[in-house]
């Protein structure tokens, strides 16, 4: 008997959306979308969740800030609780120490992690997803069969992000997964149509338009975030947790888990 | 020692089977675990037997095996087992208990926080105990 996969969706059971931050490609800004969502609904009251479940890439603990770690009681391991939201990753648990791990590992670690968190009952998790259609992204899919989600795919507009992402869409369609939607990161670094052209040959919508921040930087390092942003990018967030509030496809997916 | 939440979901475990088979009750269970967990099997049986008071699972036998850690480096071939090596890395804080090494909570962790003794290399392949399953169940319908 699989205890660990039983007690993943046991645990995952109890959280009313599940919001899966995607990406084709590293580097075009998921955790800075994934954070900021998750602050963003938390600061509308709602109990909200962050997994960062990137293995190798782990950035939210980054975006989140450090103090404080993980501690184990009677339920498993508490997440931290930072700006409203409850998170738990490899960051908050490892610091800087690199994770070495073959595919068969990290889909088993990722399962473990979903079966020992003690999220409690949340009303969203945002799982900030590594980049590609690799183990994490398939145990994911398999561990929430029957729960309400929703995929969110961020994007630039290169050239070299463009067909990848174009993949995972395909991917994800074909696994019959519902898109929220796409969004478009660090808009006005790249002068390319490649994201409408995703969204008419995809027939997916663009939720939102994130500007590029040079503000970021800063923001991060000075452990701040997500304050110093600019009024662009604070309201792009909002517009993006407004989507994804109001999304019609959660109608369908909670249909479909009774 | 996180015996207790682990005994809690071996214990929800057990009783879906026994919803899901029509059984009266289990009157026994073996509960297979891996050394890399770290785990006290007498505290495990323990609060096995408490969490099942009250349920179809009360009054079980309930045995609980610890399953040695084989531990192989594909980079030299080596074969160890966990008494050869330190365990690298952090401690998570356990309410009530003292800190108790990642490993034992997230044994998937091992090539992160291992080392080849003869090679000092992190690639390594968990042969055995790195993992916990219910490994046998007896259910009774009457």
């Amino acid at each position: 008997m699989e205890l660990m996969t039983f007690e993943a969706r046991r645990k995952l059971s109890l959280i009313n959306r599940v919001v899966l931050v995607t990406a084709g490609k590293g580097g075009v800004g998921k955790s800075v979308v994934a954070a900021s969502l998750a602050i963003e609904l938390a600061s509308r009251g709602m109990s909200v969740g962050l997994l960062d479940a990137d293995v190798h890439g782990f950035a939210s603990h980054l975006l989140l800030g450090r103090e404080g770690a993980p501690v184990a009681g009677k339920r498993g391991l508490s997440p931290i609780s930072r700006r409203g939201v409850r998170a738990m990753g490899l960051g908050f648990l490892m610091g800087d120490l690199p994770a070495p791990l073959r595919g068969g590992y990290k889909s088993s670690l990722l399962e473990s992690l979903l079966a020992m968190t003690d999220w409690g009952p949340l009303d969203y998790l945002i799982v900030d997803t590594p980049p590609g259609t690799g183990d994490e992204i398939l145990t994911l899919i398999s561990l929430l069969r029957g729960r309400p989600r929703g995929f969110i795919v961020v994007a630039t507009s290169s050239a070299l992000s463009v067909p990848v992402v174009g993949r995972l869409i395909e991917f994800l369609r074909r696994e019959g997964e519902g898109l929220i939607g796409l969004v478009e990161n660090m808009t006005g670094l790249f002068t390319s149509r490649g994201i409408e052209e995703l969204s008419e040959r995809y027939s997916l919508r663009v939720l939102v338009r994130i500007p590029f921040d040079p503000r970021l930087e800063e923001s991060v390092t000075s452990g701040k975030f997500p304050e110093g942003l600019s009024e662009e990018f604070s309201s792009s967030i909002s517009r993006l947790a407004n989507e994804v509030s109001s999304w019609e496809g959660w109608e369908v997916v909670s249909r479909r888990s009774r | 020692m996180h015996e207790w939440s682990l005994a809690e979901a071996v214990v929800r475990a057990v009783l879906a089977l026994i919803e899901q088979r029509g059984a009266s009750r289990a009157s026994e269970l073996e509960v297979v675990y891996g050394e890399l967990m770290g785990l006290d099997p007498d505290l495990m049986a323990e609060a096995i037997r408490e969490l099942s008071v009250g349920s179809p699972l009360e009054g079980a036998e309930v045995k609980i095996v610890e399953e040695p850690a084989r531990i192989r480096c594909r980079s030299c071939g080596s074969e160890f087992s966990l008494s050869s090596v330190d365990i690298d890395g952090p401690k998570i804080l356990e309410e009530g208990h003292g800190r108790e090494n990642l490993l034992h909570f997230l044994p998937d962790l091992a090539p992160a926080l291992l080392r080849c003794p003869r090679c000092g290399s992190s690639d390594l392949e968990v042969d055995s105990g790195g993992s916990l399953r219910i490994s046998r169940v007896v259910l009774e319908w009457s």
